[in-house]
Formats: C-alpha cells, structure tokens, sequence
C-alpha cells in the first residue's frame, strides 16, 4: 500500500510540474505585436507581419519532404496543406500566441511566433 | 526446451508490441501525434518477468521493425520514436529496480521520460529550443497514457500468464 501512495504522490507531483510549466508558458508570452518566423532546417526563411493583413494570404516554403503551403490572416498563422503522410502539423491549427508553436518534423519546418520588441537571431 | 520456449513468448511478445504500436497509432488522444503507449506495456511487463536485456531487445526491435513497416526509418520521425524509446526503457529499468514504486509508477516515469526524450531529440533535429513549447501538454497527457497503461500492466502482473507458462 505504500507503494500506490508513492505512485499517486508521483503522479501529482508530475501533474503539478506540468501545469506550473503551462502557466509560466502563457504568462509569459505575448499576444499582440507579433510576427510568424517560419524555419526550415533551422535557417529562417520566411518572417510574415500577420498582424498588418487584411485578408487571408498564402506562402509555400520548400522543404525536405514536400511544400508546406501557409496560411495567415490578421489572427493568426497555420499549416494548410502538407505533402507527408502524418499530418500533425495540420492538427495544430491557427496559432496567434507566442506560447504556441507550428512543427513539421518530416519536413523540419516550425513556426514560431516572436515579438516586434525582440531581435530575430537567424 | 526452455530456452526454445523462452524464445518463442519473446517473439510473440515482440509481435505483439508491433501490433499494439501501429494500432494504437489509429487511436487519437487529443493532440494529434501523441499515442496510449500500449506498446510500452509489453517492455515494462517484460520488465518485471524476463531479464531486462531480452525486454531492451524487444523494444529497440519493434521501434526499428515498426520504422521498416512504415518505412519512415532513419526519418526524423524515426530518431523521436528511438530517443523516447531508449529514454523511457533506461528510467523504467531503473525505477523497476529501486523498489519505490509499484508498476503503476514506473509506467507514469516511463511515458514522462519518452516524451521527455522525443522533446530533446526534436530539439536537436530542428536546431531550436521552440519545441519546448509542447512539452507541458504532452507531459499532461503522458501522465494521463502512462496511468492508464500502468494500470493495464499491474492488471496483467497480478495473473502473470508468460511466467506460468514457461514454468511448465
């Protein structure tokens, strides 16, 4: 019985780092001034000022594995289309927070989402 | 004989973490791309029942049969699979050991230790520490997929089929 008191301890010490990380995560991120850095295999190769968008607008970045097609209007930035077979780049939606971030692993492509206030280190 | 039976369960074992690996991968957990880990139930009974170098062969084995059948092997997508693997077999060998924890516990380490080793490798891949950004949801959710395998694995442990069988 000792043993499951451990486990349960465990487990809610885990829960509780986690969710402490996902606080400090969005706390400190910011939601306006925003630009879309997309990388491919670590280089940047495409910045998009979405913020300043009046309509929806499309990017095609070359990648290892296919073209990743971008979407991006004033709210946010997603993955529309994807030559590979999983598909979780699309699953992640739009992103409009610098907490979050877009990966393609197959294609190492990944968006992030970075502050006008910072500099871009390419 | 016995080592020919010890043999032939590790095999069927191994036959079944591949099934259980590419089923699972139909199941979807809220975010896409994170699995039950019903694979890793398989290692971590043979954890507790085989020695740990049969149970360490099986796991590197079905990780790269299961890169050959999806023929994504040596893919970044691959290298995840393998560092989470290597990662969670070496901290659930470890926990097994050090007699802390009940199965149920070292299940949970282990699912937190594979994502924890996809997260490294994915940052080594893309050269960015942007990746980090994932891991608080998918530790959430490993935690969630490591009780619940933990418990199918202390459900299996008390009836303890294999070790049966091969003591006939």
């Amino acid at each position: 019985m000792k043993k499951i008191r451990n486990d349960i301890l465990l487990i809610v010490g885990f829960l509780i780092i986690s969710i402490i990380m996902l606080i400090t995560f969005y706390a400190c991120s910011e939601k306006k001034d925003l630009y879309a850095c997309v990388y491919y295999d670590g280089d940047l190769v495409l910045t998009i000022d979405f913020e300043s968008l009046t309509e929806e607008k499309e990017y095609i970045v070359k990648a290892y594995v296919s073209d990743v097609v971008i979407h991006a209007d004033s709210d946010g930035v997603w993955i529309c289309d994807v030559g590979c077979d999983d598909l979780i780049c699309l699953g992640q939606g739009k992103i409009s927070n610098s907490a979050q971030t877009i990966t393609c692993l197959p294609n190492k492509v990944i968006i992030k989402l970075v502050g006008k206030g910072v500099d871009v280190i390419v | 004989m016995s080592n020919i039976k010890r043999l032939a369960i590790i095999s069927m074992l191994l036959a079944m973490a591949i099934v259980l690996n590419i089923l699972e991968s139909f199941i979807p957990v809220f975010i896409p791309g994170v699995k039950l880990g019903l694979a890793n139930t398989i290692i971590l009974i043979m954890l507790y029942e085989f020695k740990p170098q049969e149970a360490l062969a099986v796991n590197l084995a079905r990780i790269v049969l299961v890169g050959i059948m999806r023929s994504n092997i040596f893919t970044p997508t691959f290298l995840m699979s393998l560092s989470g693997g290597i990662c969670s077999f070496l901290a659930m060998y470890l926990f097994s050991r050090i007699k802390l924890f009940s199965s149920l516990g070292v299940s949970v380490i282990g699912s937190v230790c594979h994502c924890v080793g996809q997260i490294l490798m994915a940052i080594i891949i893309l050269e960015t520490s942007a990746v980090i950004l994932y891991l608080p949801w998918i530790l959430i959710l490993s935690i969630l997929t490591g009780t619940f395998s933990g418990i199918l694995v202390r459900t299996y442990l008390k009836r303890s089929i294999a070790n049966k069988f091969l003591n006939n």
